[in-house]
């Protein structure tokens, strides 16, 4: 009841101060700014990626008939879509390559990184509402707080009002409560903002009202989080210059160098491999096999002396198959797996180095909210990783389809032999299905610890300065 | 005089300064921070060379393994085989490998830029250029988007800090103290105490960016040449014109004697809006159509068909640009349908080149709006800068493809390609004068002093604001 009204106090006091109009306007408008530029930007790149699908679709059906091996090699393409989520959160999104061309014999790599596209600012980032929240709300909430305790005990209030009776934890959670109706204030608007301009997309993409509202809390959660600790930073510091200065100090290491260094450390512990000696490695496993001591040639003979002994012939051209398309398709099928085995090393990799940055988010509350709200808007790394796979088992998918073709529908030898659009037509496009959001979450259960961890050291802080003040 | 009070003035800030616990530590742990940096960046450089030196004495041992095959036994059919494929131009083209390298240079352990982007190295053959450059690489979009640690990252962004840091109550916190009545009465005036100690704390961080600076140009060079020693020379000037502005601006937030937490708001506020808010609501506002999925097409196979009337009509538009190559007969050559091929993957080439220019002007279009709108911005500016002195940038990347192509089109293309129009098989020499890669960045002087101007030329507009306002404010003190 006293939180409350000390908060109410707080609250009219800081909606009055002749800065808040400013400060609200430019905080809402560069909020809606960001989310109009955002959809803006999603609205282009959907337009862009349904255009260049609708393009190689045409393409590859208005292909001329060809043999069907022929036709696999003209290739596919998987487009990395945009969720809507991504107007808020663009993730990793610049930084992963936007499409990728599917052809047998090869797993390519994703291509055209937005970034390279990009001049020297690309690395200033993006204004999204993810980067106001995340970086600028936390400054703003230092700046009104943290004066919080420190302007009281300047003007020697803090003892008078301890002596009224009011224990330090009333005082600090009615501060805390006054600020939360501030943020709130502020972040209401361009939240619903998002959310109509993403139930307006909701056609183009998933856009659940679930995540949306996890979303929404778990900013909420982080900022309370960044209130909360400020307000303390104000209560332990013995004047607001250090107050002031603690505070900026811990937002700079939390959201400017202990990711960049995380990321860094991790990118040296974990060096990844070139893309020359990636590709020489899955060359020689295939060339003399996996185990180094079975190579192509004696697997093909091996496959050739099966199949005969199971359809009971003599040579290949006995079978009711053509030979040619059935070996082509294991070739196919020992090569997924040989590429399998590197890219699980590869990706073994690339998740230690990730790891790193994830499990430091135990110590950063802002590491942990940016993981969370990436996995949420689906723009994470191993929502990418998710779409790379789609993407490979796609690719199997129609070579194997189109090795089908040539196996049972061809004569061996016969390379005069064409497939023409009814079969082309039997490949659908590629089409992704985003995870869940309990398996986008998945790999981050210890950033949610974390937040749920600082909340209590700073319920345990709030306790322990209680009683200590409040002591008789 | 004056002089005396110069030196009497700098030992009193200099006593202050190192009885100030805060600001030492602040200037040690920036300091720290700067050799992390530099550790950070010759690491990261080193990992780049590293790369490209295994792929090019990968590729170079193949290279040579492959020459070997002139001297292979014939008499198997294997060996056989094996002295066709060095021999025949057609086999020889798609088999054997060049590689060509975008070395970093000295300065990009300094300013590592975007060289984390795209790749350092490609292996090419008389394939189509595009088919070997556009398929990506392996990278981790996580660390991308991080970015780096180098010490161009600790100037751009945590010098800044220090100098706020260390000068954000230069004025204030006489007041604060009670002190600046004492401080008029003495016989200079307020506003030359105030310059005379903006003028030692600039000194301060200089001289940290001036040690930091030859830390790093001694790991760069040590063991090597210093060849680029006067670009160098300018990079420290560019870093000691970036603190100037801060300091200028410290100085100008003094002039205008509001209080300390306010003045520290301001300045932090100022900080965010040049480093965060601007460059990235910029990336926002004019990031447009990029138009990579047009792309798309120029990395599918390249097949065509094994008719004679799709061969000859490639020769028939190859030959109008090499007329000089079309057969005096008419009779088919034993490598026709091979130099089809070949006409056909250069003709394609030609036709990519121009879907390319295309996308390059869009992109360079829309990045110079951004550098118009970031004109003004001395962080951008300084950056930009840095890493056009370390050719580390997106347009130094774009200066290296340019090379490459030309490289592709005019070297490796014709290696191969050059016996089979004239119905040659290869010759053991061709190989020993194979054309190696050989690319030397530039750097475009001029922009980089205009640059550096428009720098100072923010600086000196902060000086005399704040001369102006601690003029137009001397009753407030």
């Amino acid at each position: 009841m006293l939180s409350t009204i000390i908060a109410q106090k707080e609250f009219r006091e800081l909606v009055r101060h002749k800065l808040f109009p400013i400060v609200f306007c430019v905080s809402t408008l560069l909020m809606l700014v960001s989310v109009w530029g955002g959809y803006d930007s999603f609205r282009q790149q959907q337009a862009e990626r349904r255009q260049a699908e609708e393009y190689q679709r045409m393409r590859w059906l208005q292909q001329d008939p060809k043999h069907p091996h022929i036709a696999a090699h003209f290739g596919n393409y998987a487009f990395l879509p945009k969720t809507v989520f991504s107007l808020f959160d663009a993730g990793l999104d610049t930084y992963t390559g936007s499409l990728v061309y599917l052809e047998p014999h090869k797993q390519n790599d994703f291509s055209f990184k937005p970034a390279e596209a990009g001049g020297s600012s690309v690395r200033f980032g993006m204004l999204s509402p993810s980067l106001i929240l995340q970086s600028l709300f936390p400054l703003l909430i230092i700046f009104i707080g943290f004066d919080g305790f420190t302007a009281e005990r300047r003007s020697s209030n803090l003892k008078m009002v301890y002596a009224q009776g009011i224990s330090f934890s009333q005082l600090f959670w009615g501060k805390w409560l006054g600020l939360v109706y501030v943020v709130l204030l502020m972040i209401l608007l361009p939240f619903l903002f998002f959310f109509i301009i993403g139930l307006f997309l909701s056609h183009h993409g998933e856009f659940s009202i679930g995540s949306a509202l996890l979303l929404w809390g778990s900013y909420l959660l982080f900022l309370c989080l960044i209130i909360a600790f400020t307000l303390l930073v104000s209560a332990i510091s013995r004047n607001r210059k250090i107050s002031i200065v603690l505070s900026l100090c811990c937002w700079l290491v939390f959201s400017v160098l202990l990711p960049k260094w995380s990321a860094s450390m991790g990118e040296s512990l974990y060096p990844l491999p070139t893309k020359y000696e990636f590709t020489e490695a899955i060359r020689r496993d295939m060339e003399k096999g996996l185990n180094g001591h079975d190579s192509k040639s004696e697997r093909a003979e091996r496959i050739k002396t099966n199949l005969l002994a199971k359809y009971h012939v003599d040579s290949v051209s006995q079978l009711p198959f053509n030979f040619e398309g059935y070996i082509m398709q294991q070739g196919e099928d020992y090569s997924s797996m040989v590429y399998d085995h590197h890219f699980d090393l590869l990706q073994q990799k690339l998740d230690k180095q990730n790891r790193l940055s994830i499990g430091t988010g135990i110590i950063n509350p802002y590491m942990a909210l940016r993981d969370i709200s990436m996995a949420i808007c689906g723009t994470d790394f191993y929502t990418h990783l998710d779409f790379q796979k789609q993407a490979e088992q796609y690719r199997r998918h129609f070579v194997q389809m189109m090795n089908g073709d040539m196996t049972w529908y061809s004569h061996m030898g016969d390379w005069n032999y064409k497939a023409g659009k009814e079969v082309f037509r039997k490949v659908t496009p590629f089409s992704y299905s985003l995870p869940s959001l309990f398996k986008k979450l998945q790999p981050y259960c210890w950033s949610f610890c974390a937040l749920g961890g600082w909340w209590l050291i700073i319920i345990l802080f709030i306790q322990i300065r209680s009683h200590k003040l409040n002591r008789p | 005089m004056n002089t005396i009070l110069y030196k009497t003035l700098f030992l009193h800030e200099w006593k202050q300064f190192v009885r100030n616990r805060a600001q030492v530590l602040t200037l040690l742990v920036f300091f720290l921070l700067g050799i992390y940096g530099i550790h950070y960046g010759h690491s990261e450089m080193a990992e780049q060379e590293i790369k490209i030196t295994s792929a090019t004495d990968s590729i170079v041992h193949a290279q040579r393994s492959f020459v070997n095959l002139w001297h292979t036994d014939t008499t198997t059919k294997e060996g056989r085989y094996q002295y066709e494929t060095v021999a025949m131009p057609s086999l020889a083209r798609f088999n054997y490998n060049f590689v060509a390298a975008n070395r970093p240079t000295e300065l990009s352990s300094l300013t590592i830029g975007q060289r984390d982007l795209f790749p350092v190295y490609y292996r090419l053959n008389a394939q189509s250029f595009y088919i070997q450059t556009l398929k990506g690489g392996i990278y981790n979009p996580f660390k991308l988007y991080n970015g780096n640690f180098d010490l161009t990252f600790v100037i751009l962004y945590l010098l800044p800090l220090l100098i706020i840091a260390n000068g954000f109550d230069i004025l204030s916190s006489e007041k604060d103290l009670g002190v600046l009545p004492l401080l008029q009465t003495f016989p200079v005036s307020v506003a030359w105490l105030i310059r005379v100690r903006s003028l030692f704390r600039y000194f301060l961080s200089s001289s940290v960016l001036l040690i930091l600076w030859i830390i790093g140009i001694v790991v760069l060079y040590h063991g090597q040449e210093s060849g680029s020693f006067p670009y160098a020379c300018l990079w420290l000037l560019v870093a000691l014109v970036y603190s100037l502005f801060w300091q200028s601006f410290i100085y100008f937030i003094a002039s205008l004697k509001l209080s300390t937490p306010v003045n520290a708001i301001v300045s932090i506020s100022i900080w965010i809006f040049l480093l965060l808010l601007l460059p990235a609501l910029g990336n926002l506002v004019f990031s447009g159509k990029k138009g990579a999925t047009d792309l798309a097409d120029l990395m599918r196979s390249k097949n065509m068909p094994e008719t004679d009337s799709a061969m000859e009509d490639a020769l028939q538009r190859f030959y109008v640009l090499y007329p000089n190559l079309q057969p005096k007969d008419t009779s088919k050559s034993p490598f026709y349908y091979f130099q089809g091929y070949s006409a056909f993957l250069y003709l394609t080439d030609l036709r990519s080149d121009s879907v390319m220019r295309n996308y390059y002007s869009r992109i360079d279009r829309q990045n110079k709006k951004i550098r118009i709108y970031n004109s003004l911005n001395a962080a951008v500016t300084a950056n930009d800068l840095f890493q056009e002195l370390a050719v580390s940038g997106s347009s130094g990347e774009m200066v290296f493809l340019k090379a490459l192509r030309d490289f592709h089109k005019e070297k490796i293309f014709w290696f191969t390609n050059k016996p089979l129009f004239a119905n040659h098989y290869m010759q053991e020499s061709d190989y020993l004068h194979a054309p190696v890669f050989a690319y030397t960045p530039n750097i475009d002087l001029r922009s980089i002093w205009w640059k550096l101007c428009v720098l100072l030329g923010e600086t000196f507009v902060l000086i005399w604001s704040g001369h102006y306002f601690f003029r137009r404010n001397k009753e407030l003190l």
